[in-house]
């Protein structure tokens, strides 16, 4: 009886798996439902769109260490860049850090649940210098 | 360090025959990667060494004029806790015991060449970069401190406290150990440094900043015509910045 008991769950189971298999399609990946602001300043992304999502992080990771170990400055990718184009402002004129929720990075960063630690250390607003990147 | 890298320079040879090669075939945006790879090759130069002379004749006693810029550079905020609080720069008060002479002068991370807090880092975050800038690479510090206590400098300082509205150009955070980087962010792009700037503006010229390594340089003239000396010379580091009158 047990035993009975035990291949209908898996059977429901596995109806159940085939069932949410059935109705997702695989063609188009999943795409995020997002209320990105738009960036404010510059004319254009230094990368596509989907090249920038995908890769962002290792633009970043990698430009880091040229800038820090070589010096190099005014690269085609840095963090100051991001921030100095996708930071809103407030009624007041004031600058929102990008890490606020509902900002640029925040926005994504909630929605894919990956915790982004560059700011507890780099300016979240651009600044007085960012002129001068 | 004083020899050209051959790699370095063939490098740069081929970068420049295919930049000729691609004129004619390639897109903009092949050319502009290019450059890019040039500017990447030229950045640090081997042959560059940044350092610094500070002339103590022309420290004035309680003068903080470097120190105030300085601060104001990087976003150092005291909080009114002289033991912990972030200097990257720290007046030092001498006096001469036996004749009453006093002196005061300007202590930051001396970017030795042989620095000791390099040695002691056990992740390799302290580093010291071509152009003999001694630095910390936060995204790999611990926190350990070995480093503070290896400087016979006290040059480096901890962040305690969780820190707001940092600089954009001195990323700054709580658990990790920061000191003077020489102001690489205004070097790398020609400048000098926040504190040697302004000391001249206020007329008083006690710091020289250039290439140790460049003949031509006002740091080199100065260094050949004054006598200068190295504070702890005994220790062998070579450090970066010298110092007349102490």
């Amino acid at each position: 009886m047990i035993f009975i008991f035990r291949m209908a769950g898996l059977v429901a189971v596995f109806g159940m798996i085939s069932l949410s298999h059935s109705s997702r399609s695989y063609d188009q990946p999943p795409q995020p439902v997002l209320d990105l602001p738009k960036a404010v300043r510059g004319e254009s992304c230094v990368a596509p769109v989907e090249e920038m999502r995908r890769d962002h992080m290792d633009m970043l990771f990698h430009q880091r260490d040229e800038t820090m170990y070589f010096g190099v400055r005014d690269a085609r990718f840095s963090l100051i860049g991001c921030v100095s184009c996708h930071t809103q402002t407030d009624a007041d004129g004031q600058f929102i850090p990008i890490n606020a929720p509902g900002q640029f990075c925040q926005e994504c960063h909630s929605y894919t649940a990956v915790k982004m630690d560059c700011f507890q250390c780099h300016a979240a607003t651009p600044g007085q210098m960012a002129a001068d990147r | 360090m004083t020899t050209s890298n051959p790699a370095t320079h063939s490098r740069r040879a081929v970068l420049k025959k295919s930049a000729v090669l691609l004129a004619g075939l390639a897109s903009g945006v092949k050319l502009v990667d290019l450059a890019m790879a040039a500017t990447k090759l030229e950045a640090t130069d081997q042959l560059v060494r940044w350092g610094m002379l500070v002339d103590v004749t022309r420290c004035a006693d309680g003068c903080t004029d470097c120190v105030d810029a300085c601060n104001t550079e990087h976003g150092l905020h005291g909080k009114g806790r002289p033991l912990t609080d972030a200097q990257y720069i720290r007046v030092v008060n001498l006096k001469d015991k036996s004749t009453g002479h006093t002196s005061s002068l300007p202590v930051m991370c001396q970017h030795c060449e042989t620095a000791p807090c390099v040695d002691v880092c056990p992740t390799g975050a302290s580093f010291r970069r071509e152009d003999g800038v001694v630095l910390v690479d936060k995204h790999t510090c611990i926190g350990c401190r070995y480093c503070m206590l290896a400087c016979p400098y006290k040059a480096r300082s901890f962040i305690h406290e969780n820190l707001t509205d940092q600089k954009p150009m001195t990323p700054r955070g709580k658990g990790t150990v920061e000191s003077c980087n020489f102001c690489t962010h205004r070097v790398d792009r020609g400048g000098t440094p926040a504190c040697v700037e302004a000391c001249a503006e206020k007329g008083h010229k006690a710091l020289v900043f250039g290439d140790l390594n460049d003949p031509g340089s006002e740091l080199y003239r100065q260094l050949r015509e004054k006598p200068s000396v190295q504070i702890r010379e005994d220790l062998n580091l070579n450090t970066g910045v010298r110092y007349h009158g102490v």
